[in-house]
């Protein structure tokens, strides 16, 4: 179990990325979802252990992390947001290298290893290819390799399907759900299909607090019943959102926006808007675009 | 181009530029020079050394031109590079280039504005430093204004600033920006810096030799960006004069000034060139590098993989059976080891400075010059020794440039995240990556290593001598003393780095340190305490080995391993492993946690500061150390007063003595007596005697009777001995009437030289397992006659030497060295069986007992000083002389004992027959590189003579022109002992290199004799220091300059003598010389040369005019030849004209030659000259004709090498056609 408890980090400005996050991640695939600065990758890079909160514990098995980093360096897989490789070195190479300094190895040898790691995310093909020529997905699927080496209890995964093709990403989902039966997977990002495909848990931050920690069915049922889909000329939709909570709005044929809407539990439905099945990404838009105030559902 | 998007991107760096760490350290640094220079009283080269002389000016043109040459050319490349070449490199890193070439920004305007970024700043702080310079040179309180200080003019500084900062400035960023653009590679930027310092300050700046041609030195000149080749050559090195220095401009000739447009140019000519290289990089990628083929196979590889998708995994990560298990320690260091190798290998830098010091070991080596002159033949120790200093220069910078760009690469390169979090421990990290860096070392050690083997193999093509060649010399100097230097400064990069953790900010922190550690070099302040680089410590003989210095050197190294251990630690604890929250460490900070972690690292800490005092205290106490120095400033004011060295001492008697020498523990036992006697018609009541500061168990007696020391200010009836701060006055019974003797006895034991040196290099005297040498000039074996001069003398009470009256040298004069009197010596020397140990006089029979053998020697020719000299030697035996060398030195052996055997014979014939039974020459271990020649018993530095290098056949033999000027010294410093004042020495130094220079036309021929005066007019106008220049007869040896006055333009103004008085009378003349003085108890100085020789001269007024000139003022021609032209009156006759212009001073007669072809074989047949003579006055202009039967080419004055003058070179012009 990994236990965050009352983290808050302020950086100097001051700047407040966390504001007191605390959430319990079970063994499976856990989804953070968040919109750009919300404090997703601050609160996974500390839990990395690559950075000192101001305030506030983790602790994965009840080894502190943020007292002793290196307990989650034996047991970590990650892959950030942004990263990069020694672009001299070859694929294979590459990887051979970091599975000695995260201390993998496995019966065949190590080579072998990473020859099925590279397999594993189709970058075979590449092996002897410097990694200074690869292409943005290629990279990313190296780092993937990299952060399920050695089968880590917890592996963090900052918006990883950036840069994947629809098929790759696809693998990615394989792979990721493969691993998230024994161990803790966080997978932090703000595509949240990719969430509702995978994670039977999940959190949404915005602005460093933790807004609703749930599962993407109880979200989805959340909202059952208060969205509502309807459409408003481009001109009049600046009108329209200041009067109504606007979940989403999609500009069709450059005239009219397709609008979906929530409204309050028992509220009205604007005129000419029709009730349709709540999604996931209705409830994570409607998380965000609420007031801070509402932070803290947990189901 | 756009001026406004270019303005754009160089505002991104001028915006924040006054707050970089880089500039501001810059600024600080030239801050601190500009007081520095004028605290420390840095100036030109030039001006009255004595108290009240005429001064260089603080703020003349030359004087920051010579300031702004030094500092700029150092400190400026490496700032400039860095800050031109990096900021580039950071955004190809950042990707930010890709997005500022995606608008409308083109690369030219993009690289432009970088450049200006990074060259603004740096004119800026140029700006700076011109009224940094004005304001503290104008105004800084000095202790003589009118005389430090010219008429203010603010054009002095910016002129010199300009002419040697943008010829550096600008290429040096453009080159920078350019090499990082194309390699891509960090380390690259600093690549054209290093080539500046290493090729630059440690040798095109300073090697200038005799032979060089004019127009390779200006070749030479226009490739030095710097300007400080040209600066010295043209303008400092002879020195024109403090009045030309303070008043002149220093005006740019043509190529000079072309030159430095050249390279201005070439520093903007980079900008495009960089933009180009950008533009090409960032529109090429690495698939379009690639060869046609290989990009088939992969395009084909990667259609198959797509083909070939599969929908579902064919391996599970279960099947794959990974487990993890921490690495340890070591594993996860070789990882990180292995992987920085690796990098490193492949980076270009590393192929790029191995030449680099190549180049500058094998320049510098082939080149390398020791006493008078001679070069020094190169041993595998001598080469490991010379290239330290470059090896540990050049590695100290790589190893900071690598180890910074090592510890930033991940970062750089978005890999940082990925390694911090792995499971590999901090210490595998970063001590893997400090090896690695350091093992960078290894590379460029094996490169030296290469380029000693050049040396070598270049040495034995031109001399046919090759030394055996021990490899550990290298493992010995480089592995065991230099790489600990390396780790420490590695440990003490990533501590700064880890704390600052910025690359820019790093890099100023150790270029400061740097600088203060050269700073703290230069003026003395390191000791075996500080100087962790051990630069200019070492010094080698392959005698000695370093074992002199071998306690010293472990303790300092063992100190600076425990420093790098502590860095090391310190660097662990501040490894951005992770970013450290500071809100949290501040609101932690408490006694307790604090206390904890000093507690933590005590142990460590002990050690340091445990071997630090251990250092301080074995310098401090050691035979340099402060409280010898202490003693020596007591010595010296308690008795500089009452017992002047003036004084009326008395004379030596005889001296009987037993040195026992146990060479192995450095100590020696000793008791002796000396007869003192009263030579003069006063009587003698005290006789002073002084002590070295090593005698322990001192014991004393007075005829017979031991003697204690008086109580302090006791006033005991005589006999009786008071000890003065070392030196002992003895009050015999009563005073010693005229002619009346006492014998007074000693006995001591100690160990000499005690202790340690305070900050390395060498000892004059010394009992090591290596060799001896005690000499009765200092106190090292024996007590001194009298007060010792020099002891105890700095700067704080220096005073300069006593004027004498004109008539002064006419009256009774003491000698120069030793006693005034001859007496007998009667020496019992005992030392190991295997050991030479030679004293002055006639050897008895050996006898040898428990492994000590005993000789007694005694002087057949009484002596006025006396020495022992030996080692486990060989002999060789000449006709009339032998030589005890060292088995490891046989090379040169043939030719010394050559020059010795012919000094005895000719200078015999020529000055008077060599009066003892034996001369000896004892080489010793080349902890000081001087010869002395006591009386029949010759020391020898293995430095020279033994090492000197052995000319091609048509150089002149050094070895045989070193040997008999040593040798001369038997004649000129024995049989004639000069008088103790002014321009005595050159009676001993001048007549010895006169009397080398006779024997080397005698043995060599005249054609080596004009190589060796050439030289020695090079070294005279290199060397003089034209305001404080004495006439010769006023040399007291003290001032800058004396010394060439002395050996070179002695020996010069002895020959030029010989011309004018023809040779035979030169030679009688000086026979007589010595017989007239051989005896004293008036002792010669140069008037009584002059006085003596006239009576032998034929022509007198000639004579006089001849001394007047050269011994009694300070002349020195400088020849011109103007207006040159050549006419065919008839067929076979061709006539020279032209108009010879004496600019310097002096009148003189001087030849003119019109020289025509070589012939075909030049060894065999000489060009055809003919002559004109020409008498010329200081500043005339004098026409000339020579009528010549060839067709001439050029014009020469003094063809014959007859007159000393400066700059001959120029004394030579090509003729034009007829």
């Amino acid at each position: 179990m990994l236990e965050i408890r009352d983290l808050l980090k302020i950086y100097p400005g001051p700047v407040t990325a966390l504001k007191g996050v605390s959430l319990d991640i079970p063994n499976g695939l856990f989804g953070l979802l968040g919109p750009n600065g919300a404090g997703k990758s601050t609160l996974m890079t500390i839990v990395a252990g690559l950075l000192q909160p101001t305030a506030g514990s983790v602790t994965l098995d009840g080894a502190d992390i943020v007292g002793d980093p290196s307990v989650v360096r034996r047991s970590l897989g990650y892959l950030p947001q942004e990263f990069g490789f020694y672009p001299e070195l070859t694929g294979l190479k590459m990887l051979m290298l970091m599975l000695k300094l995260k201390g993998v190895h496995a019966p065949q040898g190590q080579r072998k290893l990473a020859e099925e790691l590279l397999e594993r995310v189709n970058l075979a093909h590449a092996a002897k290819r410097k990694v200074g020529g690869y292409s943005g997905g290629m990279r990313q699927r190296l780092g993937l390799a990299q952060a399920v080496a050695g089968s880590p209890r917890l592996i963090i995964v900052d918006e990883p399907t950036a840069g994947l093709d629809p098929e790759e990403r696809h693998r990615f989902y394989r792979l990721l759900a493969e691993l998230g039966k024994d161990r803790i997977v966080v997978l932090s990002t703000h595509i949240v299909e990719d969430v509702a495909t995978l994670c039977p848990r999940m959190a949404i931050i915005r602005g460093g607090t933790v807004m609703a920690h749930t599962t993407p069915s109880a979200a989805r049922e959340s909202m059952e019943g208060r969205v509502y889909e309807g459409f408003v000329r481009d001109e009049d939709l600046s009108t329209f959102a200041a009067s109504n909570r606007v979940l989403s709005a999609i500009l069709v044929e450059g005239v009219t926006n397709r609008v979906r809407v929530s409204v309050e539990q028992g509220g009205t439905a604007p005129a000419g808007f029709r009730s349709v099945s709540a999604t996931l990404e209705d409830a994570y838009m409607n998380s965000i675009r609420g007031p801070l105030a509402a932070a803290g559902a947990v189901a | 181009m756009n001026l406004s998007r270019t303005l754009g991107i160089a505002m991104v760096d001028l915006r924040t530029a006054w707050r970089r760490p880089l500039w501001v350290v810059l600024a600080l640094l030239l801050l601190f020079f500009a007081f520095g220079f004028v605290a420390g009283g840095v100036r030109v080269q030039a001006g009255d050394v004595t108290a009240g002389g005429k001064q260089a000016w603080l703020n003349s043109q030359f004087n920051a031109a010579f300031i702004d040459a030094a500092v700029l050319g150092l400190f400026l490349p490496f700032f400039a590079a860095i800050a031109a070449g990096l900021p580039l490199l950071q955004d190809v890193d950042r990707k930010v280039d890709r997005v500022l070439l995606g608008t409308r920004l083109t690369a030219l305007e993009y690289v432009t504005g970088r450049f200006l970024g990074a060259v603004l700043p740096l004119l800026v702080i140029v700006g700076l430093w011109i009224l940094m310079q004005a304001a503290f040179f104008e105004l800084w309180p000095v202790d003589n204004p009118e005389k430090d200080r010219g008429p203010f003019a603010l054009w002095n500084y910016v002129w010199p600033a300009v002419i040697f900062s943008m010829p550096l400035l600008l290429p040096l960023a453009g080159g920078s920006m350019l090499l990082g653009a194309w390699s891509r590679a960090p380390i690259l930027v600093f690549l054209l810096p290093l080539v500046i310092l290493i090729g630059g300050a440690l040798f095109l700046w300073s090697w200038s030799p005799e032979w060089l041609p004019y127009w390779v030195n200006r070749l030479l000149m226009a490739l030095d960006p710097s300007g400080n080749r040209w600066l010295s050559e043209t303008w400092l090195k002879a020195d024109r004069g403090v009045d030309f220095y303070n008043t002149q401009p220093m005006v740019m000739d043509a190529a000079f000034a072309l030159s430095r447009l050249a390279w201005c140019v070439a520093g903007l000519l980079a900008v495009p060139l960089t933009a180009r290289t950008l533009f090409r990089r960032a529109r090429s990628s690495a698939e379009r590098r690639l060869s046609p083929k290989a990009a088939q196979t992969i395009a084909a590889s990667q259609a198959v993989a797509a083909s070939a998708l599969p929908s579902a995994p064919r391996i599970r990560l279960v099947d794959m059976r990974m487990v993890t298990q921490s690495p340890r320690m070591l594993a996860g260091l070789w990882t990180v080891l292995r992987n920085e190798l690796r990098i490193l290998l492949r980076s270009p830098g590393v192929w790029l400075f191995a030449p680099l010091i190549i180049l500058q070991v094998v320049g510098s080596s082939l080149v390398s010059t020791a006493w008078l002159g001679t070069e020094r033949l190169a041993t595998t120790g001598s080469l490991a020794t010379s290239a330290f200093n470059t090896l540990t220069l050049l590695l100290i910078f790589l190893t900071l440039f690598y180890t910074v760009e090592s510890l930033v690469r991940e970062e750089r390169l978005g890999f940082s995240n990925l390694l911090r979090s792995s499971a590999v421990t901090t210490p595998s990290l970063l001590i893997g990556k400090i090896l690695a860096n350091a093992g960078l070392a290894l590379v460029l050690m094996a490169a030296t290593v290469l380029a000693c083997v050049i040396v070598l193999v270049v040495q034995v093509v031109r001399t046919g001598i090759w030394p055996p060649f021990e490899f550990t010399r290298f493992v010995q100097l480089w592995g065991l003393v230099l790489t600990p230097t390396i780790i420490v400064w590695c440990s003490f990069v990533a501590l700064v780095q880890g704390v600052v953790r910025n690359r820019y900010a790093t890099y100023a922190i150790g270029l400061v340190t740097l600088i203060a550690t050269g700073f703290a070099q230069q003026f003395g302040y390191l000791t075996w305490v500080g100087n962790w680089h051990m630069w200019s410590t070492l010094l080698w003989s392959d005698l000695d080995r370093l074992e002199f210095l071998r306690p010293s050197i472990v303790a300092n190294r063992l100190f600076v391993l425990s420093l790098a251990a502590l860095f090391l630690v310190g660097a662990l604890a501040v490894h951005p492993r992770r970013h450290v929250d500071w809100q949290r460490v501040v609101d932690r900070i408490a006694p307790k946690p604090i206390l904890r972690a000093i507690l933590r690292v005590s142990p460590l800490l002990a050690v340091v500061i445990g071997l630090g005092i251990y250092n301080w205290i074995q310098a401090r106490t050691g035979f340099q150390g402060t409280i010898v120095e202490r003693q020596g400033r007591d010595y010296w004011k308690r008795n500089v007063a009452s017992f002047p060295a003036d004084m009326p001492l008395p004379a030596l008697a005889k001296v009987t003595g037993g040195v026992d020498i146990d060479p192995f523990d450095r100590s020696l036992r000793v008791q002796g007596t000396y007869v003192i006697r009263n030579p003069h018609a006063t009587p003698m009541v005290q006789i002073p005697l002084t002590q070295g500061e090593h005698y322990r168990n001192l014991k004393w007696t007075l005829d017979g009777k031991p003697m204690e020391p008086m109580k302090k200010d006791a006033l005991d009836a005589p006999p009786t001995v008071e000890d003065r701060a070392g030196l002992w006055v003895f009050t015999p019974a009563k005073p010693l009437a005229t002619g009346e003797t006492c014998t007074i006895g000693f006995s001591f034991d100690g160990v000499f030289p005690s202790g340690w040196t305070r900050n390395g290099g060498g000892t004059d005297e010394f009992i090591l397992p290596s060799g001896v040498v005690l000499t009765s000039f200092s106190t090292s074996f024996m007590p001194a006659i009298g007060f010792q001069e020099g002891v105890g003398v700095d700067d704080r009470n220096a005073t300069d030497p006593k004027e004498p009256l004109p008539d002064d040298w006419k009256k009774l004069t003491d000698p120069a060295f030793g006693s005034a009197w001859g007496f007998d010596v009667t020496m019992q020397v005992t030392g190991p069986e295997d050991w030479t140990l030679n004293c002055v006089g006639i050897p008895g029979e050996p006898l040898v007992k428990d492994g000590r053998k005993t000789v007694i020697w005694t002087t057949d020719v009484p002596v006025r000083f006396f020495n022992i000299a030996g080692g486990p030697l060989e002999r060789l035996d000449g006709t009339g002389s032998s030589i005890f060398h060292s088995p490891r030195h046989p090379w040169n052996l043939k030719t010394m004992s050559e020059a010795l055997d012919a000094s005895r014979e000719f200078y015999g014939k020529w000055f008077g027959e060599y009066p003892r039974r034996d001369l000896r020459l004892t080489e010793f271990p080349g902890l000081a590189g001087y010869a002395q020649g006591f009386p029949g018993n010759i020391t020898f530095s293995e430095s020279i003579g033994f090492l000197t290098k052995p000319g091609a056949a048509d150089d002149v033999d050094l070895v045989f022109y070193v040997t008999a000027h040593e040798a001369g010294h038997q004649w000129w410093g024995n049989m004639l002992m000069p008088g103790k004042g002014l321009g005595g020495n050159i009676l001993s130094e001048g007549l010895a290199n006169f009397s080398a220079l006779l024997l080397t036309v005698e043995k060599r021929g005249d054609e080596q004799r004009q190589r060796m005066l050439r030289q020695w007019e090079d070294d005279y106008a290199n060397g003089r220091s034209a305001d404080s220049e004495r006439p010769m007869v006023r040399i007291s040896g003290t001032r800058p300059g004396d010394q060439t006055v002395t050996y070179d333009k002695g020996g010069w103004v002895f020959f030029m003598m010989m011309q004018v008085m023809g040779r035979d009378a030169m030679l009688d003349g000086l026979k007589d010389f010595i017989r007239t003085y051989q005896d004293g108890p008036d002792y010669p100085l140069l008037q009584d040369l002059v006085a003596l020789m006239r009576r032998h001269a034929k022509d007198l007024p000639a004579y006089d005019a001849f001394t007047r000139q050269w011994f009694e003022q300070v002349v020195l021609p400088e020849f011109k030849l103007w207006d040159m032209k050549v006419t065919k009156p008839a067929e076979g006759q061709w006539i020279v004209e032209g108009t010879l212009e004496n600019a310097g001073t002096g009148t003189v007669s001087v030849e003119v030659a019109a020289v025509g072809a070589d012939p075909a074989d030049a060894k065999l047949t000489k060009a055809p000259n003919a002559r004109a003579t020409v008498s010329i006055g200081a500043g005339e202009r004098k026409p000339f004709r020579i009528t010549c039967p060839f067709e001439p080419v050029k014009a020469q004055v003094d063809p014959d090498v007859h007159m000393l003058q400066v700059r001959r070179k120029l004394a030579e012009t090509k003729l034009p056609k007829a």
